[in-house]
């Protein structure tokens, strides 16, 4: 059973490195964090596999755990302040609309602002 | 191999299938929303029947309990986080990618037969 859990962690290698081509390539900055996302839980599921080839499993799932709970921290907390960007621009714009006059002012609301809380 | 490798083999089988879906979806899909439709639902089943199948084979004990552990973290975490970083994308007004037929459409002045179909909603500019 060691041969299969081997070939599941090279074949969640090969999935990193598929993976890796977004975190590259990705046209916004919301792809490559995505990318990054996966590759976390990939990595997470990795550990999982070298503690059952290893044979020593109970080790490589506090790693796991561990693993798993900073990679959701490190997606939330970019994701934050992405948004946190998003508020500043927009004010930024309200600003500037306001102190422009009438004729800026309906070209500046924003594509997708009325959802928001 | 015991019986108990033989059931968690399909389970095993089942979490690379998906995973494998996953990260084809993630290169292959055409905008950042459907590629975290990609991610969220078929990575989180994926990695849900991989460590069920790692807990079915080591059978009940500590081990299983973490395993059990890391599935409840992940089925709970991995959505949320793309949740948190679609909503964002959202805000930010990432593009969204309509059919090359429906905008086609909709700059050849059809645009009432465009805004009719549902599946161009919110998307055809």
């Amino acid at each position: 059973m060691t041969e299969v859990f081997t070939v599941l962690a090279i074949f969640i290698c090969l999935l990193i490195a598929i993976s890796f081509y977004r975190v590259v390539v990705g046209p916004t900055i919301y792809d490559r964090l995505l990318g990054v996302g996966a590759i976390g839980t990939y990595a997470v599921l990795l550990l999982a596999l070298f503690g059952f080839i290893f044979g020593r499993v109970s080790g490589f799932l506090d790693l796991a755990i561990t693993y798993a709970i900073l990679n959701f921290i490190g997606v939330v907390a970019v994701a934050k302040y992405l948004d946190l960007d998003t508020d500043d621009k927009r004010l930024a714009e309200e600003a500037t609309a306001r102190e422009g006059g009438v004729d800026s002012a309906p070209g500046g609301t924003p594509p997708f602002g009325d959802n928001t809380p | 191999m015991t019986i108990m490798d033989w059931v968690s083999m399909p389970f095993l089988l089942g979490g690379a299938f998906f995973l494998l879906v996953s990260a084809v979806g993630i290169i292959r899909l055409p905008d950042f929303f459907s590629r975290a439709h990609a991610v969220g639902k078929s990575e989180t089943l994926g990695s849900f029947l991989l460590l069920i199948g790692l807990a079915l084979h080591h059978g009940l004990g500590l081990e299983s309990g973490k395993l059990f552990l890391v599935t409840l973290f992940i089925a709970i975490t991995n959505p949320t986080g793309i949740h948190t970083l679609t909503r964002a994308a959202l805000r930010a007004g990432a593009d969204i990618w309509v059919l090359p037929v429906d905008r086609a459409g909709a700059r050849s002045g059809k645009s009432d037969e465009i805004e009719d179909s549902p599946s161009t909603a919110g998307g055809a500019s």
